[in-house]
């Protein structure tokens, strides 16, 4: 008896260890909480690029829009270019393939407005859809959420060629009546005007846009019936075809984040970012921001400093001559007030010291400050359309030579990654407890990250290599000579990570 | 004989409770683990350390708690320290929560918590001896708002048992406007002095 209950124990003993190496394993596993299932998201280059152009070419060929062949480009008269440069392919949850090329120079192009056409493939059935986005991501809190206002079906169809106004977006569900457009029933709040009829489509077409994303059924009276909190899609309805089906498109979304996806989805290529190249040359410009004057003031009270100092980088607008104006800023000291550096329209980031008793390299707590930044400077009556323009520079010690600090910058490459990523782990309670205020969790995350990677910068880079963000060191080779912005990039030497500057790297 | 399945019952209970981790290899918080002071580094800071100088006073109490349970975070506990303080400025007392010191629901409610212990030297304690721990937390305003990160080292001072802190503010950003939150306490480097 005594031999069972001991084998019994042993047994409950083991059972225990297995249990609780097998916790282990599942807690590194489970992280994120349940996957979904996305459309899968390829930026094509090179052959497989060229496939896809040729075929575009062929299908354009056959419509009645004009082709401009050049180099490495093809211009549609009147409808700006189609630039070959980026092609993204989504394949979507049905195995649907669309391809997103970005047009530019798009007459209706502006600060608001930019256009993407669509090579819809599904099943045996090809389509091209120009698509126009207006007053995209308005939203401070950004939210990855663009809506697209009108597109246009590129083909031999008279009926569906002309471009069709959406009359608002973000609404209710609304009604529908196939036989008479009804501007009103797509839901309120859109961005631009109503439906504006013209005698070529109005009798052909009809939209409305349901803010949810499944597609669920329609009620009687052809109402969406949507689960509470879903996001849009489109439902194009064919009124001088009846017995066609309604055709259903999503909103321009970004398909990495809403990935219900049933009917086809494309992905939106934004305009090109401004080159972070160009955006530290500007910060540079003794005529601009000046950031050398703020970068020699900083290096000399590092050796004695032991608080933070900063200094904003601000340009304002002059509505009536389109010029700005860049004027100087004060310096803000990390004690006696909680000071912070003020984000909004105006400002464009700024620039930090870390004194030599504290981290060499930035924290978890100045990418959040970039992002802010970058959301904050976010106004297209300013001409800020990329999200990219703000950044964020860092004076501190350079162990290699104590008497010429190191001077870095973050940048922003995807806005949509960089938010997306540092809401993750704020949200996280494994980083901080949630009751926290945000900026306790700021602090404490970044306190627990440093632990991690230290001084090291190119530690902080493979730490941070997901958030959308790049880091430039300003190559000053003594205190009085001209500097010069390299590209940070890092490689594994003696299996530690190292910066190394490219020589492509450089900022001419 | 029955000693011996009481304990392996015991162990074996306990390996289905959770996983004890010294809390110096604390990065982030893992469900089912408890991270414990293992070698009482926390214990070295418990008590009262007083700064004066001139027209300035500020003083902190430290207290340690142990298996604090991790919100959102299933089955996971750590050790603490958690503190209040008071900073008397000119005259003005900005703040006195000593008294409170240990009384909130939520221990990284307080107004000083730490949970991270380093070893030096490293950022934040450049100077201390190698293998040497000290600890890293947070000082806020009561309330919660202008958090700051201290970083505190155990000393003699004048054959004194004392602390020398850092306290230092990272300076974020707000929106255009908003108004500017007065420390309650103070940033910078201080020598504390043991009183209690």
């Amino acid at each position: 008896m005594k031999k069972k209950v001991l084998i019994l124990t042993l047994l409950l003993f083991a059972t225990g260890l297995f249990w609780h190496c097998s916790e282990e394993i599942h807690d590194n596993a489970v992280t994120f909480g349940v996957k979904h299932k996305k459309p899968q998201i390829k930026y094509l280059k090179g052959a497989e690029a060229k496939l896809v152009m040729n075929q575009l070419e062929k299908k354009v060929s056959k419509s009645k829009l004009r082709i401009l062949g050049k180099a490495g480009t093809y211009a549609r008269s009147n409808e700006g270019t189609i630039d070959y440069s980026e092609i993204m392919q989504v394949i979507d949850t049905l195995g649907n393939t669309n391809y997103t090329f970005r047009i530019t120079n798009h007459p209706e192009d502006s600060d608001q407005i930019f256009h993407n056409l669509v090579y819809s493939q599904i099943d045996e059935e090809i389509k091209l859809i120009l698509v126009k986005y207006e007053n995209f991501d308005q939203d401070y809190q950004f939210n990855a959420f663009t809506t697209f206002t009108t597109y246009s079906l590129i083909s031999d169809d008279p009926c569906p060629e002309n471009p069709i106004p959406i009359s608002g977006g973000g609404g209710g569900a609304g009604s529908f009546d196939p036989g008479i457009p009804n501007p009103g029933s797509g839901g309120g709040g859109g961005s631009v005007g109503g439906y504006t009829p013209t005698p070529d489509y109005s009798s052909c077409w009809y939209l409305m846009q349901i803010p949810c994303c499944h597609k669920k059924h329609f009620g009687e009276d052809s109402s969406c019936i949507c689960n509470e909190g879903e996001k849009g899609y489109t439902i194009l309805f064919n009124t001088c075809n009846t017995s066609l089906p309604p055709a259903i498109i999503h909103s321009g979304k970004n398909t990495n984040i809403d990935p219900c996806n049933p009917d086809g989805d494309f992905g939106v290529l934004y305009p090109p970012v401004k080159p972070p190249c160009e955006v530290l040359k500007e910060m540079m410009d003794p005529l601009k921001y000046n950031a050398q004057a703020y970068i020699n003031v900083l290096k000399s009270m590092l050796p004695n400093a032991n608080v933070e100092y900063a200094f904003s980088f601000k340009r304002i607008l002059d509505p009536s001559t389109g010029s700005y104006s860049y004027p100087p800023q004060q310096l803000i000291a990390g004690s006696f007030d909680a000071v912070k550096m003020p984000g909004g329209v105006n400002y464009y980031g700024g620039i930090h010291l870390h004194h030599g008793k504290l981290y060499n390299t930035f924290s978890f707590g100045d990418i959040v400050n970039l992002l802010d930044n970058t959301n904050a400077s976010y106004s297209p009556a300013n001409g800020i359309i990329n999200d990219n323009e703000a950044v964020l520079m860092l004076v501190s010690v350079n162990p290699q030579d104590v008497n010429n600090p190191s001077v870095k910058s973050l940048t922003v490459n995807d806005k949509f990654a960089l938010s997306s990523k540092v809401n993750e782990i704020l949200n996280d309670p494994n980083w901080a407890d949630q009751s926290l205020s945000r900026d306790q969790k700021i602090e404490v995350i970044s306190k627990q990250m440093y632990s991690n990677y230290g001084h090291n910068h190119a530690k902080f880079l493979e730490t941070f290599k997901d958030f959308g963000i790049s880091m430039y060191d300003y190559y000053q080779p003594n205190a009085t000579s001209p500097g010069t912005w390299r590209k940070a990039t890092t490689a594994q030497l003696n299996n530690q990570p190292s910066v190394l500057y490219l020589p492509d790297g450089y900022c001419n | 004989m029955k000693n011996i399945i009481l304990t392996l019952v015991i162990i074996s209970l306990s390996a289905l409770n959770a996983q004890t981790i010294n809390i110096k290899e604390k990065v982030k918080f893992i469900p089912g683990v408890y991270f414990k002071d293992i070698d009482q580094v926390f214990d070295q800071f418990i008590g009262t350390y007083r700064y004066q100088n001139g027209n300035q006073l500020f003083e902190i109490k430290f207290q340690k708690k142990v298996h604090v349970p991790i919100n959102g975070v299933f089955n996971c506990h750590i050790d603490m320290l958690v503190g209040g303080y008071k900073h008397v400025f000119d005259g003005l007392e900005l703040h006195n929560g000593l008294a409170q010191t240990g009384t909130f629901p939520n221990p990284f409610h307080e107004t000083i918590d730490s949970d991270m212990i380093q070893i030096g030297p490293a950022p934040g304690c450049n100077e201390c001896n190698v293998g040497e721990s000290f600890i890293i937390g947070i000082i806020t305003n009561p309330g919660g708002n202008a958090p700051s990160t201290f970083y505190a080292r155990k000393i003699i001072h004048n054959g004194l048992p004392a602390i020398r802190i850092l306290i230092n503010y990272s300076i974020g950003s707000a929106p255009e406007g908003a108004p500017v939150i007065s420390f309650r306490y103070p940033t910078g480097e201080f020598i504390m002095v043991k009183v209690d």
